[in-house]
């Protein structure tokens, strides 16, 4: 049954071959026959050269680079989303902090109080060097 | 075949490959370029063409199985190249539409010499009227008369498919020829 397919098959392509004869695409393979002088003799060489070339200077695709560039931005946009997020529990929980903790910190760490004090100072404008200090005391 | 085998095995094993890669350009370049022709027409884009399908050789030759002829192996990729190719001409044809209009006014008059008599113009333009894989599948049976079998694996499709697409193909030409 297959072998009479395959006859079949075969008496079908000979009788389209007949129908396109080969002599007809003469100009066509003649076309396609034609080259430059020595391509084939030097196409070896041209092609090793592409290779070793390739070799020494590796190429990065744009399709490789772009893919590059989105697992940097996604690992950026990550840490940067992050970071935000810690900065704004780190506010939170100083809120949290009961106001009696923080004074009695504030008073464990002098040099600290000395710190705001200074800053309160400046803040207000008030001159309180050494001498208007010394004469307020004799005052 | 067996000093396919014998240069792929050395070339595998690391031993010259240069040297067993030119065997093997040597030897099957011709039959490539010209299928390659076949269906791009012109030279450059033929040679283009033929110079990326060798160097994805070079690059996937450690890896290759022997499970295929090798020249099946280097048709499929050779397929594959012109096939991506043209899709990326008729991209290009698309956005340029003049383009196209004056490259296939341009492959036509290539095509044909002077002396060509009408049936030779009409065939020569009947043939780039084909769909790619059709005309790639026509070429290889008609010109270089390679088994089906080996068609089926180069196209990635079966037996019958690629004697369908065969069949078609001068079916198709013949009524292109008789449109006039």
């Amino acid at each position: 049954m297959a072998e009479e397919k395959e006859i079949q098959d075969l008496e079908e392509e000979k009788q389209l071959n007949a129908l396109i004869n080969k002599a007809n695409f003469a100009s066509f393979e003649e076309q396609i026959a034609t080259v430059p002088a020595n391509y084939f003799d030097q196409f070896p060489t041209t092609v090793l050269g592409k290779i070793q070339k390739r070799k020494t200077s590796p190429i990065i695709s744009l399709g490789r680079l772009s893919i590059a560039a989105a697992v940097l931005f996604i690992v950026a946009g990550s840490y940067f989303f992050i970071t935000k997020d810690n900065i704004n529990n780190t506010s939170i929980a100083i809120h949290e902090i009961p106001t009696a903790e923080l004074d009695s910190y504030v008073s464990n760490n002098e040099w600290m109080a000395d710190a705001e004090m200074e800053t309160e100072i400046n803040k207000l404008g008030l001159n309180l060097d050494e001498e208007t200090l010394s004469k307020d005391s004799i005052d | 075949m067996q000093s396919d085998l014998i240069a792929i095995q050395s070339f595998q094993a690391g031993v010259q490959k240069e040297l067993h890669f030119t065997e093997l350009v040597k030897k099957h370049q011709q039959r490539l370029y010209y299928q390659i022709k076949r269906m791009v027409i012109e030279h450059p884009d033929a040679d283009d063409i033929a110079q990326i399908v060798w160097m994805k050789v070079w690059e996937k030759l450690d890896g290759f199985k022997m499970e295929s002829e090798f020249s099946t192996w280097l048709f499929r990729i050779g397929y594959n190249e012109t096939i991506n190719f043209l899709t990326k001409k008729k991209k290009q044809a698309i956005v340029h539409p003049m383009d196209e209009t004056e490259q296939s006014s341009h492959e036509a008059s290539e095509t044909t010499g002077p002396a060509s008599s009408q049936i030779q113009i009409k065939l020569d333009q009947a043939i780039l009227q084909l769909p790619e894989k059709q005309r790639f599948v026509f070429m290889l049976r008609y010109f270089e008369e390679m088994p089906y079998e080996k068609i089926a694996q180069i196209t990635e499709t079966t037996i019958g498919g690629a004697k369908a697409n065969y069949h078609q193909a001068i079916k198709k030409m013949q009524d292109l020829l008789h449109s006039d």
